[in-house]
C-alpha cells in the first residue's frame, strides 16, 4: 500500500519536474524576442530592461538611416529572387523525384537534397572561390544564386512531402476524364500542391532575406544585405535602434508564420 | 462454351492479355468478350490480377502482350486520356479542391465543351443520381454513398463506351452496400451502359452482374452467369472461392463416383476425384440413421438469419460445413451433439479430378 | 524523333529535374571541388579575383601540424556536443509537454517553437546580449537586486554566453523532430502502457523515450551541424575572443584575407561535419535497431 503511494509520489514529482523544465524552455524560447520588442520602444539611449518610457523614436531613426533602408531593399530583392528561383527549380524537381519513372530516381533525390548537409559557411566560401576564378565578383546576383543553392533542398523537401501524400488516383482520374498531362498538372496537381508551395515560398523568402552564413561571403560590397548590416550594427551600436531593427524582423517572421500556418498548417509542416 | 459471350462481334474484346511486373506474372494470357450493355464482374482475391486487368483497359498500365478492342477500335493504341472508358476509382478519387459540380464537369471542361453546355449536362446527370442539391458542396462534406454517386456521375457525364468500377462499394458500410448495388445496377441498365466491376466480394459479384469472371493467379478461371458460377464451378478453385464448399474425396470408375451413404454421381473421369457439396445440400440425421453416409459431432454452431451454420467433424477427421434451416428439427443442435450426415441431392454435386 | 518528344513530354521522366541538377552542379559541385583544390594550392588573389593557382601541399601540411587548428577544432566539437546535449535536456520536456497537451496548448507550443525558427539568428543572439550583457544586463541586475552577488558577473564575451545563446538559438531544431516522432505513434500506446499498470515515468522511460530515438538522432544531427558551423553566435556573444572553427574560417576569409588557409579550414569543416552527420545517423539507427531487437530500453 505504502509502496504504491511512494511510486505515485515519485511519479508525480518526476513528471512535475519534466513539465517545469518544458515550461522553462518555452519561456526561454519566447522571452528574448519579447524583451527585444519591449526595448525597441524605450526612451533611454542605452539598452536596458525593463524599459522606462514609450517612444517610436528608434523606429523613426531606423527609417532615417539610409544604409539600413538600402540593406532592407537588398534583402527584399534577394528574398524575392531566391523564392522565384527555388519555385522554378524546386517544384519540377520534386515532381520528378516523386512521380518519375526512371532509373536513378533515388540517386536524384539524394543529390538534390545533399546541399542540406553542406554548412552555409562552407558553401558561401566555395561559391566565393568559384566566383573569383571566373571573375564573378560578389553581388546581389551572386548572393541570390548562392542562397538559393543553399535553401533549394528545403523547397524540394516540402513539395515532395506533400506530393507523396497526394493520391496518384487523382491524377489517373484526371487523365481518364480526358485531361492531357499538362491539364492534369494545371487543374489537379498544382492546386493541391499550393499549400506546400506557399509554405516553401515563405521559408525560402525568409532564408533569402535573413541568411548570413552564405550571404556574408557573396554579397556585393555596395549592396550589403540586412543581416550583414545588422551583424555589424549589433557589434558596434548599443542604442535601442538595434532593437527596433530586430523588432521589425520579428514582425516579419510573425507574418511569415501566419502565412505558413494558414496554408500548410503548422502541424503538417513538421512531418 | 458455357458462359462464354454468345452473339455478334463482342463490344469489348480482350485477347491474350499478358502483364509482368519483374518476375511476377500479373496477367497471363487473359481473354474476355463482353456484349454491348452487359455488366461483367472480375472477381478474385487480392493479387489475382483483376485490378491490373482493369488498369490495362483504362490505360494506367501497359500490357506486355495482347489486344483490347472496344467497339471494334484498338484501345491499346489510344493514350490514356483518349480512351472511351470511364473509371469509378476505389476511393472515388474525387478532386478535393473542386465542388461536386466542378468534379462532375471536369471531363467536359478538359474536352473544351462550352460553359453553358457543361452546366446543362452536369445538372442533367446530377439529377439522374439525385445530387442536384449538393452541387456546390466539396467532396469532404459528402457521405460515402454521396461520394460514390458523384464518382459515377463524373465518369458517366463524358459518355464513355465502357464503365469500369474498381471496388466501388468497398468504402461503404455493409448496410448501405446492398441498396447501392441494386441502385447502381438499375442505373447502368437504364442507360444501356456496358460495365466491368472489379471486386473481391462474391456477394457483390453475384448481386450486380450479368456474368462473373472469376480470376486467380493472373488467369481467368471461369466466366459464367452468377448462378452457373455457384452451381457449376469449372474448377475446385472457383468452387472454393465462390460460396462455402465441402470438397469430399471419392473414387470414380466406369463413369460413376460413389460417395459414402451410397450416393452415386456421374463422373466423366476415373480414379481419385473431388466432389463439391454445398452446405445446404446436406441432410442432418440421427446418428443411428441408416441413410447417413457419415457420423460426426457438432463442433461449432452459428445462427445466421434464417439458417444455422454448423461445423461438424466426422469420425475420419473430415470437417464439414453444413447449413440447416433454423426452424427445422436440426436447427438447434448443441455443440457436441452426435449426428449423421447424408447428401440430399446428387444432381447438385460437382465432380472434379483430384488435384494431386 | 517523335518517340523522343513523346518520351520527353510524358511527365514521368528525368527532364523536370534537369534545371535543378544543372544549377546545383554549377553552384555546389564545382565550387566544392574548387574549394578542395585550393586547399592543395597556393593562390594569388588580386582585387577579389584569383589570378594564379599553383599546386602545393604547404598550406595543408602547415595547418595539419598546427596546434592552434587542433585546439580550435577540438573546442568546436566540445562546444557543439555540449549544445546538443543541452538542447536535448531542455527540448525533450517540451516535446513531452506537447504530447500530453490538448489541441489549443499544442498549437501554442508549436507557435512558440516555430516562430523563433523564422526569426533571424542575429536578432535572437542580440537578445542575449541584452539579457547577459554587462552591469545593465537582466541577469546581473536580478542577481544584484537579490543580493546573490556583489559585483556583476562577467558572462557576456565568455564561453558560457556562447553556450547559452547557441542552445537557445538551436533549441527548436531539437524539439520539432522530437514532436514529429512522438506524435507519429498512437496515443493509445501511451494509454495501453498506463492501463498495464505503468506509471507515467515508467511509460516515459519504456515507451516514449525508446520511440523518440530517431527524433533525437535527427534533432541532434541538426543542432550539432549548425552549432559546429555557425560563426554568428561566437562572434556576437564571444566578443571576438571565442574562436571556433567556423569563426576561424570566417576571419581568414573576411578579415585577414588568407584565402588559402580559409580553403583548408572550410574543407576540414565540411569533412568533419559530414563525418559527424554520418556518426549521428549511424548511432541513431543502431540504437533503434537494438531497441527493436531487445524489446527493452
Amino acid at each position: 500500500m505504502s509502496g504504491a503511494k511512494k511510486i505515485a509520489l515519485t511519479d508525480r514529482i518526476g513528471v512535475a519536474a519534466i513539465y517545469a523544465i518544458g515550461l522553462l524552455s518555452l519561456a526561454l524560447l519566447v522571452a528574448p524576442s519579447l524583451i527585444v520588442v519591449a526595448i525597441s520602444f524605450d526612451t533611454r539611449s542605452y539598452v536596458s530592461f525593463p524599459p522606462v518610457g514609450f517612444t517610436f523614436d528608434w523606429y523613426a531613426k531606423l527609417f532615417a538611416t539610409p544604409e539600413l533602408i538600402q540593406a532592407m531593399w537588398v534583402s527584399l530583392k534577394v528574398g524575392l529572387i531566391v523564392t522565384g528561383m527555388c519555385l522554378a527549380l524546386g517544384v519540377p524537381t520534386a515532381i520528378a523525384c516523386v512521380r518519375g519513372r526512371f532509373k536513378g530516381r533515388q540517386a536524384l533525390s539524394v543529390f538534390v537534397l545533399f546541399p542540406h548537409m553542406v554548412p552555409g559557411i562552407v558553401l558561401g566560401i566555395a561559391i566565393l572561390f568559384a566566383g573569383a576564378t571566373i571573375n564573378a565578383r560578389p553581388s546581389i546576383g551572386l548572393q541570390s544564386l548562392a542562397v538559393a543553392c543553399f535553401i533549394l533542398a528545403v523547397m524540394i523537401r516540402i513539395v515532395m512531402a506533400r506530393l507523396m501524400r497526394l493520391d496518384v488516383a487523382l491524377e489517373e482520374a484526371s487523365a481518364n476524364l480526358g485531361a492531357t498531362r499538362f491539364q492534369t498538372f494545371r487543374h489537379v496537381v498544382l492546386p493541391l500542391l499550393m499549400p506546400a508551395i506557399w509554405a516553401g515560398a515563405a521559408f525560402t523568402f525568409i532564408e533569402g532575406f535573413d541568411n548570413i552564413s552564405v550571404a556574408i561571403f557573396t554579397h556585393g560590397h555596395r549592396d550589403r544585405p540586412l543581416p550583414v548590416e545588422l551583424m555589424s550594427l549589433v557589434q558596434n551600436d548599443n542604442t535601442p535602434m538595434v532593437a527596433a531593427v530586430s523588432a521589425a524582423q520579428i514582425a516579419l517572421s510573425v507574418v511569415i508564420l501566419g502565412v505558413v500556418s494558414s496554408t500548410l498548417g503548422l502541424e503538417k509542416l513538421n512531418d | 462454351m458455357d458462359g462464354a459471350y454468345v452473339g455478334l462481334a463482342p463490344f469489348v474484346a480482350i485477347d491474350g492479355l499478358t502483364k509482368r511486373f519483374g518476375d511476377h506474372v500479373a496477367l497471363a494470357d487473359c481473354a474476355l468478350a463482353i456484349g454491348r450493355g452487359e455488366i461483367v464482374t472480375l472477381l478474385g482475391p487480392s493479387g489475382c490480377g483483376k485490378t491490373t486487368l482493369l488498369r490495362c483497359i483504362a490505360g494506367f498500365a501497359e500490357p506486355d502482350a495482347g489486344r483490347i478492342a472496344i467497339d471494334d477500335t484498338d484501345t491499346l493504341a489510344l493514350p490514356v486520356n483518349r480512351r472511351p472508358v470511364g473509371v469509378v476509382f476505389q476511393n472515388y478519387a474525387l478532386f478535393p479542391h473542386l465542388t461536386v459540380a466542378a468534379n462532375v464537369g471536369y471531363g467536359l471542361k478538359m474536352r473544351g465543351v462550352a460553359k453553358a453546355e457543361i452546366d446543362r449536362r452536369v445538372a442533367e446527370i446530377l439529377a439522374l443520381v439525385s445530387l442536384s442539391e449538393l452541387k456546390d458542396r466539396y467532396p469532404i462534406a459528402l457521405s460515402g454513398g454521396q461520394q460514390q454517386r458523384v464518382a459515377v456521375a463524373r465518369a458517366l457525364v463524358v459518355e464513355p463506351k465502357l464503365l469500369l468500377l474498381d471496388e466501388a462499394f468497398n468504402a461503404l458500410d455493409a448496410k448501405l452496400r446492398a441498396g447501392m448495388q441494386a441502385e447502381l445496377r438499375k442505373l447502368i441498365k437504364r442507360l444501356g451502359m456496358t460495365a466491368i466491376f472489379v471486386t473481391h466480394d462474391q456477394d457483390e459479384a453475384l448481386a450486380i452482374s450479368d456474368r462473373v469472371a472469376v480470376m486467380g493467379s493472373g488467369r481467368i478461371a471461369q466466366v459464367a452467369n452468377p448462378i452457373d458460377i455457384y452451381d457449376r464451378p469449372a474448377s475446385p478453385y472457383v468452387a472454393q472461392f465462390v460460396g462455402t464448399s465441402n470438397m469430399l474425396e471419392a473414387r470414380a470408375s466406369g463413369g460413376v463416383a460413389t460417395l459414402p451413404g451410397g450416393i452415386k454421381l456421374a463422373a466423366p473421369i476415373s480414379g481419385n476425384v473431388q466432389v463439391l457439396v454445398r452446405p445446404q445440400n446436406f441432410e442432418i440425421l440421427d446418428a443411428s440413421d441408416a441413410r447417413a453416409g457419415w457420423q460426426g459431432r457438432v463442433t461449432f454452431g452459428r445462427p445466421a438469419g434464417a439458417i444455422v451454420e454448423y461445423e461438424i467433424d466426422a469420425a475420419d477427421g473430415t470437417s464439414f460445413k453444413i447449413a440447416a434451416l433454423r426452424d427445422s428439427p436440426a436447427g438447434h443442435l448443441p455443440v457436441g451433439a452426435k449426428v449423421g450426415l447424408a447428401v440430399r441431392d446428387a444432381g447438385t454435386c460437382v465432380v472434379f479430378e483430384a488435384s494431386s | 524523333m517523335l518517340d523522343i518528344i513523346a518520351r520527353f513530354a510524358n511527365g514521368r521522366g528525368f527532364w523536370p529535374a534537369i534545371p535543378a541538377v544543372a544549377f546545383l552542379t554549377v553552384l555546389m559541385v564545382i565550387p566544392l571541388v574548387l574549394l578542395l583544390s585550393f586547399g592543395f594550392s597556393d593562390i594569388v588573389v588580386s582585387r577579389g579575383v584569383i589570378v594564379s593557382q599553383d599546386f602545393t601541399l604547404d598550406h595543408l601540411t602547415k595547418i595539419l601540424g598546427d596546434r592552434l587548428y587542433l585546439l580550435t577544432f577540438q573546442r568546436s566539437i566540445n562546444l557543439s556536443l555540449s549544445v546538443t546535449a543541452l538542447c536535448l535536456i531542455f527540448g525533450f520536456p517540451v516535446a513531452y509537454l506537447y504530447l500530453r497537451s490538448g489541441t489549443f496548448a499544442r498549437r501554442a507550443i508549436l507557435i512558440a517553437v516555430i516562430a523563433p525558427l523564422l526569426t533571424s539568428g542575429i536578432v535572437r543572439t542580440y537578445a542575449w546580449i541584452v539579457i547577459l550583457g554587462g552591469q545593465r544586463g537582466i541577469v546581473n541586475r536580478a542577481l544584484l537586486d537579490l543580493g546573490l552577488i556583489e559585483a556583476p558577473l562577467r558572462i557576456l564575451n565568455t564561453h558560457w554566453a556562447v553556450l547559452i545563446g547557441m542552445t537557445q538559438v538551436h533549441l527548436p531544431l531539437m524539439i520539432l523532430p522530437l514532436i514529429a516522432v512522438m506524435t507519429r505513434h498512437d496515443k493509445a500506446l501511451d494509454e495501453a502502457s498506463a492501463n498495464l499498470g505503468a506509471s507515467r515515468l515508467q511509460t516515459l522511460r519504456h515507451v516514449i523515450l525508446p520511440m523518440s530515438v530517431p527524433g533525437i538522432g535527427t534533432g541532434a544531427t541538426l543542432v550539432f551541424t549548425l552549432s559546429y558551423t555557425t560563426f554568428v553566435v561566437p562572434q556576437l556573444l564571444g566578443g571576438g575572443n571565442y574562436l571556433n572553427a567556423a569563426t576561424m574560417a570566417f576571419e581568414q576569409m573576411v578579415y585577414s584575407l588568407e584565402w588559402s588557409k580559409g580553403a583548408v579550414t572550410s574543407t576540414l569543416l565540411l569533412v568533419t561535419c559530414i563525418f559527424f552527420i554520418g556518426l549521428f545517423t549511424w548511432a541513431s539507427q543502431t540504437t533503434t535497431r537494438w531497441i527493436r531487437q531487445e524489446g527493452v530500453a
